[in-house]
């Protein structure tokens, strides 16, 4: 079972979604089964990390068998070091992100929870596709049924959010598409094999030429930036995360956002690592800005659901300005903070959602003074606030820690000017942490009822982790720490040769 | 005298079939004509079994004037897939319109002869014989719903234009074989290498003629002509006339361009790119602007043509294989689109058609709007479904011969395309329902609409089978 264990990591939500499909009568019972699917499929990535060999750098649990012959396209998967945290991430999230529906969702909740499954298989799919190909595949894929979530489900902007999220990711990979196109060409006029082979048009970057690999990464980026987002490609965020349902909020805060930047981790870097090097101003640059003015941005926000989605754009920029300090720890934080951020944003979504079901609103205004209300609520929101702040002890605190301590290394100004990002962020988190659970209680809320056996049950492992990877993050970074290495190395020969 | 037999053996097969077909038409009774349609796809499979030609196979008869080989029989196939979609689909709705008549049948049958010795041709008169019986069929099916306006419009329509692009044809015809004095492909390429493509009468000649050919794939600025007919046609006539006609024109045009221009390809990859960008980009910009679905599909059916425009522009190999999977891939998506549109009824005031018509569809008829569901995203090309395959496979020939700027125009007219193909997702699932809508799906209907969707989701996760009938043939 072992060396299909990609495999059925990818198809049982599928089989489960097919399941539900044909035999769900009751809404209820939908619920229950894709509840119990999701968990399934979290337990089966527990013999994943287990088994892995956290001492190798290169792929494991390796599958590959021929697809479109026609094409030389192969069914080919794998995981390492990287890709292994976000598929672990996506498993965990999708369960919770399912448990967190149940009340939320009250109209065609069968179809709900069938698109939550697809989406599912698609994103693992995505972490796990070494073809580039099947890579393509997954990731449009993934676009119908969160089109649908946000559509059908969402909020009252919904439509509006649904086609601006479908239409600005498809622009972006469409793009991405060509140059797939021509690194397969190119590859295979270099070498006389054509392929779509992630690994070995890996390893031939550095031999690239130089216009070439600038075109590609130009493209490559364009895919990515808008997945991330990175600053001027973020405007569809704030849309669609505040219009999606709490699950879908949950998913593409926590997983969604993480495939642009796992795309510049598995992509850029290695295929065009000359052109890469070349833009790091910009990137930095771009980074920097997405932290900062994505903190500013948040600061302003009435609404508590928007005040998070830009703080993504905000802590997001950490990811890319780690990951393009090239070295160890920058990347290392860069993942972890991918990571971190899933877990805590993910959260924070739940939490919103989960207050908002009971009041209605999300304005910060129309809270005040909610913590003696519903004190467990009050003390989970604390913590994940915390997390996102970046306190010691919290998970957010490690990453953000080591994308600096990177950054630092390579681009003093850009890490001392991210930095303030820190700060920035503890004063928008704090302040609308202190609007809603504190000063005077607004007289519509005094009937307020606290945190549900289940809401807590779900928030509990969360809880665990993000305390986890605070407190113990070798947990996790060790899986890294050689495919990390890895990359790191190849990136520093280019650099050498290239002086 | 035996190769004469075999190159031609297929079509006079499919013309013995069709005369059977008048004769089983004849005997009939007029509440179930609908046999003649089922007839017709027995021995429209019959004839795609006993033309299948072996590995390599290329057969010439009469002098170089037809051939029939592995590239004619995939597009036969794709007849033969329009024919029985549509077959399958039309019944129902004929038999709502008081128009379920044998015709309808035996004339898209004899039409498929026609295309065939389109794509079979490699003589121009040949070429011009085969497209004249198709286009004859088509102005009848066009105008088959003899009691509605608008399709008495269509009819005329097509009619009057399709011989006005005939004429110009035929004149391009004229200055071709009158400066190379032969109208066989093999030995036009034969003067366009010795003596250039430089002689102002060519190349008046050749544009006249390849706009003759583009009318019928409705290529702009040649298209006038496709809105009006293809909306007013009844819908599954439609269908049919976006795909088959359209193919067999492209199959005309692939094989003209490879065996006859080849000496001068590159000198006319500029006119297809131009054909092929204004066509994209023209029948996607209006079709945003549409609210009638069925308008709305026969103007993304003009960008479709662009998209095809694209593999005949790449000039290899990869090329013709694309246009050929494409049309295999447009068959079933577009088909299956059409089948469902023509089941639609609106008892509200406004038109069965219109977009207003699916709103809330999704709650209502669960499985019919995820069959359309599939099939919009298919024609906008989303992965996984088959309409991703075949776009993917048109623009890995464009980046293959080096032509980047136009794949990126061709993805950037995906992506608008995208938004009218969602707004049809956007009404059946995002809004409520605001008319009496219903959708009433009978067996026949049903299994059509299940073949295409079938088709569309393994095509699109399994390519390798019609992969494989494209690869190997030879143009």
């Amino acid at each position: 079972m072992m060396e299909n264990i990609l495999s059925i990591l990818i198809f049982f939500p599928i089989i489960a979604a097919v399941f539900i499909l044909i035999f769900s009568k009751s809404g209820k019972f939908a619920m229950w089964s894709a509840f119990v699917a999701s968990v399934i499929e979290f337990i089966l990535t527990i013999p994943l990390m287990t088994n892995f060999d956290k001492g190798q750098a290169g792929m494991q649990f390796v599958e590959r068998y021929y697809w479109i012959r026609a094409l030389n396209v192969d069914y080919y998967l794998g995981v390492d070091g990287i890709s292994i945290l976000m598929v672990f991430l996506t498993t965990f999230l999708s369960a919770i992100a399912i448990l967190g529906s149940f009340t939320y969702i009250q109209k065609r909740q069968k179809e709900f929870y069938v698109s939550m499954l697809v989406l599912e298989a698609a994103m693992v799919g995505v972490f796990c596709a070494l073809d580039f190909f099947l890579f393509y595949i997954f990731w449009e894929a993934m676009l119908i049924p969160m089109y649908l979530i946000i559509g059908v489900w969402g909020g009252q902007r919904r439509v509006y959010a649904a086609v601006k999220f479908f239409l600005y990711t498809l622009a972006g990979s469409v793009f991405m598409m060509l140059a797939i196109i021509a690194l397969y060409f190119k590859y295979g006029s270099m070498t006389g094999e054509y392929t779509f082979d992630i690994l070995k048009i890996s390893a031939m970057g550095a031999r690239f030429p130089l216009e070439f690999q600038i075109i590609v990464f130009l493209a490559f980026f364009f895919g990515f930036a808008i997945k991330v987002p990175m600053f001027p490609f973020h405007t569809w965020l704030p849309d669609a995360h505040v219009e999606a349902p709490t699950a879908g909020s949950v998913i593409l805060a926590g997983v969604l956002l993480k495939m642009g930047t796992y795309g510049f981790l598995r992509f850029c870097l290695p295929i065009t690592p000359i052109a890469s090097i070349k833009f790091v101003p910009l990137i930095a640059i771009l980074s920097v800005i997405a932290i900062i003015y994505g903190g500013l941005v948040a600061m302003v926000q009435e609404d508590v659901k928007k005040l998070v989605a830009y703080s993504s754009v905000s802590h997001m920029g950490f990811v890319t300005l780690g990951i393009y300090a090239f070295n160890q720890s920058g990347i290392e934080g860069g993942i972890l903070q991918m990571f971190n951020h899933g877990i805590i944003t993910g959260a924070l979504f739940l939490l919103i959602g989960l207050i908002y079901e009971r009041t209605h609103t999300r304005l910060i205004a129309d809270y005040g003074g909610i913590a003696a209300k519903v004190p467990v609520y009050a003390t989970v929101f604390l913590i994940f606030t915390m997390g996102s702040v970046a306190l010691p002890s919290m998970g957010g605190f490690i990453g953000e820690f080591l994308v600096l301590v990177g950054a630092f290394k390579a681009f003093p100004t850009y890490a001392g000017l991210a930095a303030l990002g820190v700060i920035v962020s503890a004063v928008y988190m704090l302040w609308m942490y202190q609007r809603v659970f504190f000063q005077s209680v607004n007289p519509k809320l005094h009937h307020l009822e606290d945190m549900t056996v289940r809401e807590v049950f779900y928030m509990i492992p969360l809880i665990i982790v993000v305390f986890w990877t605070g407190l113990y993050p070798e947990t996790f970074t060790s899986y890294m720490h050689e495919s990390v290495k890895a990359l790191v190395e190849q990136i520093n020969a280019v650099s050498v040769a290239m002086k | 005298m035996i190769s004469n037999l075999v190159s031609i053996m297929p079509e006079v097969l499919m013309t013995i079939f069709g005369l059977i077909l008048i004769a089983i038409d004849v005997m009939t009774r007029k509440n179930s004509k609908s046999g003649v349609g089922y007839f017709g796809i027995f021995f429209i499979v019959l004839a795609v079994l006993a033309s299948i030609p072996v590995g390599g196979f290329k057969i010439f008869g009469f002098g170089q004037t037809l051939v029939w080989d592995m590239y004619s029989f995939a597009f036969f196939c794709v007849f033969a897939i329009a024919y029985i979609l549509t077959t399958i689909g039309s019944v129902d709705y004929l038999r709502d319109r008081d128009i379920l008549k044998g015709e309808f049948y035996i004339i898209t049958f004899f039409s498929i002869v026609g295309m065939m010795f389109m794509v079979s041709a490699t003589d121009l008169a040949v070429l011009y014989a085969g497209m004249e019986t198709m286009a004859i069929s088509m102005y009848i099916l066009a105008g088959f719903e003899k009691k509605n306006l608008k399709s008495n419009e269509a009819g005329l329509k097509y009619f009057i234009i399709g011989a006005f692009s005939s004429a110009i044809f035929l004149f391009g015809l004229s200055y071709i074989y009158g400066y190379t004095g032969s109208t066989k492909y093999a030995e036009i390429a034969y003067m366009i290498k010795s003596n250039g493509l430089n002689n102002f009468n060519i190349k008046i000649g050749m544009v006249m003629m390849l706009a003759g050919l583009a009318f019928k794939i409705s290529a702009v600025p040649f298209h006038m002509w496709a809105p009006d007919v293809y909306n007013g046609a009844p819908t599954p006539a439609t269908g049919f006339m976006t795909v088959a006609p359209k193919a067999a024109a492209m199959g005309a045009i692939v094989r003209f361009a490879w065996v006859a221009l080849e000496p001068a390809a590159q000198q006319w990859q500029l006119f297809f790119s131009i054909l092929a960008v204004l066509t994209m980009t023209y029948g996607n910009l209006v079709a945003l602007a549409q609210n009638n679905v069925k308008r709305m599909l026969a103007y993304s059916a003009i960008s479709h043509a662009g998209y095809m425009l694209i593999g005949v522009v790449s000039m290899n190999e990869l090329g013709y294989q694309a246009i050929a999977f494409y049309t295999f891939v447009y068959a079933f998506m577009n088909i299956g689109a059409f089948t469902i549109l023509s089941l639609m009824k609106n008892r509200g005031i406004i038109e069965d058609e219109r977009l207003e018509s699916f709103a809330g569809l999704g709650k209502k008829y669960p499985l019919i709007s995820l069959a359309m569901l599939i099939f919009m995203f298919s024609l906008a090309g989303i992965p996984p479904l088959a309409g991703f395959m075949g776009k993917f496979y048109i623009f890995t020939s464009a980046i293959k011969s080096g032509v980047i700027w136009l794949a990126i125009v061709g993805v950037i007219n995906s992506v608008i395309a995208c938004y009218y193909y969602m707004r049809v997702t956007i009404f059946m699932y995002f809004k409520e329902a605001e008319y009496d809508v219903t959708v009433d799906m009978r067996p026949a209907s049903f299994i059509a609409s299940l073949i295409a969707v079938i088709f569309v989701l393994v095509i699109g996760v399994f390519p390798s089978f019609f992969m494989d009938i494209v690869k190997f043939m030879i143009v």
